[in-house]
């Protein structure tokens, strides 16, 4: 409890840290007030402005203000719809969501299907070639496997139609058959470095004495595998899928732009281009607060699948 | 070479195969290309692969084939600025903490730790939103964002060589902390230190095309693999599939390259070991 | 009970020295014979083909091991599986990677009964362990079975090797340098512990060791190995008052002894 205790302060800690220094990023380089006002800017009505929003004051007082506002929900207004950013982010950010889970738990579980089979496989050949259909899908972006996923499943055997998203109220069915190729083309790279993972982890775990000492006892090779090695080897795959949740959130960024899916990430993008800079801090902050959430998770879960690590440090 | 041809490292063998041909397609780049990668023929848009144009013609008659081998140097050079960067500001870093220790290596290393914590190509775009995409903004973007795994896999080598004999032999005839550090520590560590540095390279090329490919890369007028598989997928279905594919072969084929090259290269490293 | 017979033994990445280069010897039931050399003498590969683990794909193997009158060298794998943890059990040199490192050392000392006799219930096979560790002089039981590797100190983990190894009651145990890794006080109880086994158990013990005096303490025959092949071959007592090769007399004087020191 003590390991759960320091750990979360440490989160505490960072997400402050973080969203502070966030905020002053984007105070000190994205004034808006010029660009609000375009071409009559005149130094009084720049000063009044800035005045009327506030920027007068210290950052500090503005950050608390910000971080304030932003747990009770209230991320202040965009400045290039005049709409305020939760009501813009918030259904975006279901989503993105939406679509990081799906994709993760499609990781899990192809990734550990597929890595068990091969670890298990009994023929060699078999193995080689899925270690070398592996290696080329590994290097695969997820752009260009979205691209691929696009080209075949939607224009060639019409599973999906690109570019017509379905949105949750419409049909629930439509909106998760709409984010299966998506979700699919952030999984697959996942699934490939996983199942290379585990694959070379059992290898190696197999060359270690404590699986000597199995086969001394008179165990075949299988058995060693499932009972030994396995173990030993997913503890790292297990860490890397949970880490990897973090990183899918940034392909996702990528493939909402592939796939026309109006989740965070495509909100992102162009808010960027409009420099709308409330909404791009919105943005960043609950990115930055789902990368470390995620972050303590998986140190969270460590301790849970290998004993060495102590968790009353 | 003889013995990289006798050698069972696949890995390697492959790796050097592909980057080399690569290296070899875009020097020739430099010097002469099939089209100039900038010249529209009008009469010729959006064909298909032909004898005139193998890789067929983008949306504005321009050469597919030109504007890959040009965009793949581009990207190619991009990424390794942006790994050259990482590569030698991680060293300085990794080998100070490494070297001095104490709280000055705890921060610096809490830091590494917090942004290799974040997707790269995620915490890339934060920045250039703040700052602005430049021509070369997502050079120094990328390559400072590369910094930290470098300063983490150098540092804990230095702390490993710091207690090895030789190194405390070195202190005990009286040799500067600057020539332990460059002398004697860093020849130890190029061995763990280049197939890392052919990962990170590898990694680059990946950021460098995702970023272009969201249209924050280098400038536009220069063609890059990222920004043209982008302008392809708009004629996916417009019927003009093979401009993607291309597009996407380059990629696959670079990224390939590399990342063979590099675990090619541990596996070696691996072997010395043993 | 174990007969070998001109035993070699060839690595295939070396295929021109013989690892083990045509050993004979004999040895009759519940025998503890230790076998000294300095590294590379060739009796951890004579160890290791004697308890079927070197790997079929990496060594060529010429001569016969026969264990109760059963081929051990030409057979299939299968057979050698049922005679390792039943009629044969190895102790190796490093007992903390000997064992998994994230299982629990109680299952791991049950493992031989788990393979060999899957009919047994996880209680009684529990009650086997007990009695194994017990008899391997562990105490607090109940906690030492619940413990992982790296909670426990190198002396009891390879009292768990043991334990492990002598569940099954085997009728010839293997030891290769099992003291080595330990400080001398754990040494000398291990030693201790084994000659107990040997002598309450009735187990066949072969010890590998480079230390003549480890072996000389507590083996009736001590056979010495040079370059794969056997120098000499006799009782204990001869072998240390009386060596007659050379390279034995070399071996009892780097024994370090008191009179030597201030001679």
């Amino acid at each position: 409890m003590k390991f759960a205790a320091k750990k979360l302060t440490n989160l505490i800690i960072t997400v402050i840290l973080v969203s502070f220094l966030t905020f002053c990023a984007f105070q000190v380089i994205g004034d808006p007030v010029a660009r609000m006002l375009g071409a009559e800017a005149t130094p009084e009505k720049v000063a009044q402005l800035r005045e009327e929003l506030g920027f007068n004051r210290p950052v500090m007082t503005r950050y608390l203000e910000w971080a304030g506002n932003f747990l009770r929900g209230d991320m202040g207004i965009s400045y290039s719809y005049k709409l305020p950013v939760s009501d813009m982010v918030i259904p975006k950010l279901g989503v993105t969501v939406a679509l990081t889970l799906m994709a993760f738990v499609m990781t899990c579980v192809l990734s550990i299907t597929i890595g068990l089979y091969q670890v298990r496989l009994k023929s060699p050949a078999v193995d080689r070639a899925m270690t070398v259909v592996n290696q080329i899908v590994m290097s695969i972006p997820p752009f260009f496997i979205g691209i691929l996923l696009t080209c075949l499943f939607g224009l060639v055997f019409h599973l999906f139609t690109p570019g017509y998203y379905v949105s949750f109220r419409e049909s629930p069915a439509g909106f998760f058959g709409y984010l299966f190729f998506p979700a699919l083309s952030i999984a697959i790279p996942k699934i490939s470095q996983s199942v290379k993972m585990l694959r070379s982890r059992t290898g190696e775990e197999l060359e270690k004495d404590y699986i000597r000492t199995a086969f001394s006892r008179g165990m075949n090779t299988g058995a060693a595998v499932n009972y030994h090695a396995l173990h030993n080897a997913i503890i790292p795959v297990i860490s890397f899928l949970a880490v990897s949740l973090a990183e899918m959130l940034a392909s996702c960024i990528i493939i909402e732009q592939i796939f026309s899916i109006p989740g965070i990430g495509r909100l992102m993008l162009s808010s960027i281009s409009s420099r709308d800079f409330t909404v791009v801090l919105a943005i960043v902050v609950i990115l930055v607060l789902w990368v470390i959430i995620v972050n303590f998770i998986a140190d969270m879960i460590y301790p849970l699948i290998d004993p060495r690590i102590k968790v009353n440090r | 070479m003889k013995k990289i041809l006798k050698s069972d490292n696949w890995y390697l063998k492959c790796g050097i195969f592909i980057t080399g041909f690569i290296l070899i397609v875009i020097l020739i780049g430099q010097f002469w290309t099939p089209y100039d990668s900038g010249y529209m023929d009008g009469a010729a848009r959006l064909e298909g692969p032909s004898f005139a144009h193998i890789f067929g013609t983008d949306n504005f008659g321009r050469d597919i084939l030109s504007r890959v081998i040009e965009g793949t140097g581009t990207t190619f050079l991009v990424s390794f600025c942006i790994n050259l960067i990482g590569l030698l500001a991680g060293t300085m870093i990794g080998a100070a903490a490494g070297y001095r220790g104490g709280l000055f290596d705890d921060l610096l290393m809490r830091i590494c730790d917090a942004i290799t914590a974040f997707p790269n190509v995620m915490l890339a775009l934060v920045i250039i939103a703040v700052f602005g995409s430049g021509d070369l903004n997502i050079i120094w973007v990328l390559g400072i964002l590369f910094i930290p795994s470098y300063a983490r896999i150098v540092r804990s080598q230095f702390v490993q060589q710091k207690s090895c004999n030789y190194v405390q032999m070195a202190k005990l005839m009286g040799a500067s902390p600057l020539r332990i550090i460059f002398v004697h520590i860093l020849p130890n560590i190029y061995s763990t230190l280049l197939p890392a540095a052919t990962i990170g390279f590898n990694n680059a090329v990946l950021a460098e095309a995702s970023m272009s490919f969201l249209g924050v890369g280098v400038s536009a007028n220069k063609p890059s693999l990222g920004r043209m598989l982008n302008e392809a997928q708009s004629f996916l279905v417009g019927g003009a599939p093979w401009y993607a594919a291309f597009v996407g072969l380059a990629i696959v084929l670079l990224v390939m390259g590399l990342s063979l090259l590099g675990e090619g290269l541990q596996k070696e490293q691996l072997r010395g070991k043993k | 009970m174990l007969d070998v017979k001109d035993l070699r033994v060839q690595f295939l990445t070396s295929p021109h020295k013989w690892a083990v280069d045509g050993v004979s010897f004999h040895m009759d039931e519940g025998e503890m014979i230790g076998i000294v050399g300095e590294s590379g003498c060739g009796k951890t590969v004579t160890a290791m083909s004697l308890s079927g683990l070197l790997k079929k794909k990496d060594v060529r193997y010429e001569g016969t091991v026969k264990l109760d009158g059963r081929e051990m060298l030409d057979t299939d794998r299968d057979n050698i599986r049922n005679l390792q943890g039943t009629s044969l059990a190895v102790v190796f040199q490093e007992p903390l990677s000997a064992l998994d490192p994230i299982m629990k050392v109680g299952p791991q000392v049950e493992e031989a009964i788990m393979v060999h006799h899957p009919e047994i219930s996880p209680e009684d096979r529990k009650k086997m362990a007990f009695e194994a560790m017990e008899n391997s002089g562990l105490y607090d039981l109940e906690n030492v079975y619940e413990s992982y590797p790296h909670q426990l100190s190198g002396g009891m983990l390879q009292r768990i090797c043991i334990a492990a190894a002598i569940i099954s009651k085997p009728r010839l145990l293997i030891a290769d340098e099992p003291t080595t890794a330990l400080d001398v006080t754990t040494q000398a109880h291990i030693l201790e512990l084994l000659k107990r086994i040997n002598r309450e158990q009735g187990t066949g013990i072969i010890m590998i060791s480079h230390n003549l005096a480890v072996v000389n303490a507590l083996c009736s025959r001590i056979i010495v190995m040079k370059g794969g092949k056997i120098v000499e071959d006799g009782p204990a007592y001869q072998i240390r008052n009386n060596p007659r090769h050379e390279y034995t007399k070399q071996l009892i004087a780097a024994i370090p002894t008191r009179e030597k020191k201030y001679r």
